[in-house]
């Protein structure tokens, strides 16, 4: 894509061209920062949901004057004898095309229907400045559209990929609920299962899958952008959403603190329900989740906790603390994680941490993994500040 | 970032596996005079829940879209670049 931009650059600038990029990806801000990065100042248009329905990326598409597509995929050698050189005929037909989403979608997020509620999650519904119990049943209301659409009989696996986005966009969002991720993974595992040669959906998946199941880091590059756009000067764009280790590829990466001393092995700690909610995904290697048994059995573990309406942390009381027992024949990256909290004194965010679990040669079939976590909070309103115990189980194979 | 050198940004594994009979390819979307994103399936009019398949295909009127930008700064809409010559690239930073 930089190739491109370079390659276009003197067509731009002399108005013989326009380039508009469609960025197929989860979060807007990264697009972001990597235009930021290589000095892009062409549009680039979000396209979270796939709407395109590119299976795949790069794809570059030459349209000319007319509408007409008349190069997909063409060389930066031969483009101006290909695309720009060439006279072109108006198409005899100018029946309007079939519409991906349009404008009128956009421009009525209120509206019913899964249609509406994509223009709703698009035009960032999500981040609008409303009490936290509406933004929930806004989001609410328009996930059960798209689960709906999803479950319908002979639906467009599409549909089970847009719920996953979608879900995945509340989890980023005030109106977070823990299990968000489990529920992504699971919508987006139909999809792929359903359309395996989708590779923008698959990509999506492996994002916060085990290590061996990405073919190559693929945020690998935000830290050297940032450290360049500092050389140059310029404050790189903030990321909104902070990338978890499966993001970063990285293995027991600060602020999570490595440990094998179990910090409540009697279960002495009180275990007060109501006050938190506790998610625990297991994703697995996507050639696995399509059958192929001969592939690595890494799983990759989601721990994901959200404090309920009312309660908070209290930040200066001291960390969160996550505690993992792998099932019998598995082994974890790290057992003891220590949450990174806000700097605020109290707060209400989503927290979570995730790490990889291997088994050992010869173990085919994991059981249960379990854990717990250990956080300081207050609540509900004015409850009492306690440290309290929350378990939670998932299942690796 | 995906690899640039390989069809549609996949890796070597990737487009061996790609290479299956039930699968399209570059080369052959090509023969046909069909466009990569061949493979969408996606909305058509606001409030259809059935899918229509649309497409980027060579020779054929590029299929409408409004999409936000990535700074939130507004709705572009590809049918109003009419007129002017327009390159669509489909990317993501990873």
């Amino acid at each position: 894509m930089p190739v491109w931009h370079e390659r276009t650059r003197s067509l731009r600038e002399a108005g013989e061209l326009v380039v508009i990029g469609i960025a197929g990806e989860q979060h807007a801000d990264r697009t972001r920062l990597f235009a930021q990065w290589h000095g892009i100042d062409w549009p680039i248009l979000w396209d979270p949901f796939n709407l395109t329905g590119s299976s795949a990326v790069p794809n570059i598409t030459g349209i000319d004057e007319h509408g007409v597509v008349r190069v997909v995929r063409p060389k930066p050698e031969t483009f101006d004898e290909d695309f720009l050189a060439p006279e072109f005929a108006p198409p005899p037909d100018s029946d309007p095309r079939p519409w991906v989403l349009s404008p009128a979608a956009l421009a009525e997020p209120a509206a019913q229907g899964p249609v509406a509620a994509l223009a709703w999650f698009l035009s960032r519904g999500g981040a609008a400045k409303v009490e936290p119990q509406a933004l929930e049943a806004a989001m609410e209301r328009r996930l059960a559209a798209l689960a709906l659409a999803a479950g319908a009989p002979g639906a467009d696996p599409a549909w089970s990929f847009r719920l996953g986005v979608a879900h995945r966009m509340r989890l980023d969002s005030p109106a977070a609920h823990a299990g968000d991720l489990s529920a992504a993974v699971a919508a987006w595992t139909r999809a792929l299962l359903a359309s395996p040669h989708q590779y923008v959906w698959r990509r999506r998946l492996q994002q916060f899958g085990p290590r061996l199941d990405k073919p190559y880091n693929f945020y690998g590059w935000i830290e050297r952008a940032r450290a360049e756009l500092a050389e140059r000067g310029e404050e790189p764009v903030a990321l909104a959403t902070r990338l978890c280790g499966s993001e970063s590829n990285e293995r027991g990466s600060p602020p999570f603190a490595e440990g094998e001393v179990e910090p409540d092995p009697k279960g002495a700690i009180e275990r007060v329900g109501g006050l938190l909610d506790v998610d625990a995904t297991v994703v697995r290697h996507c050639r696995r989740e399509e059958g192929r048994l001969d592939l690595p059995t890494d799983v990759q573990v989601h721990v994901t906790l959200r404090p309920r309406r009312g309660v908070h942390w209290t930040n200066d009381a001291g960390p969160a603390l996550v505690w993992v027992d792998p099932p019998e024949g598995w082994r974890a990256e790290r057992r003891l994680s220590t949450l990174p909290a806000a700097q605020a004194e109290t707060s209400d965010e989503v927290r979570a941490i995730d790490l990889e679990l291997s088994p050992d040669p010869g173990v085919l079939l994991g059981e249960e993994l379990t854990g717990y976590a250990l956080v300081f909070v207050c609540g509900p309103d004015d409850g009492p500040c306690r440290l309290v115990r929350c378990d939670f189980s998932a299942r690796c194979r | 970032m995906n690899n640039p050198g390989s069809p549609a940004g996949m890796t070597a594994r990737e487009h061996a596996r790609a290479r299956r009979p039930d699968y399209i390819g570059p080369m052959t979307r090509r023969r046909l005079g069909v466009g990569p994103a061949l493979a969408g399936a996606v909305l058509a009019v606001a409030g259809s829940t059935p899918p229509q398949e649309v497409g980027f295909r060579i020779g054929q009127l590029v299929p409408d879209v409004a999409l936000p930008t990535i700074d939130g700064g507004g709705v572009v809409r590809l049918s109003d670049l009419r007129g002017k010559r327009v390159l669509l690239i489909e990317f993501a930073s990873w």
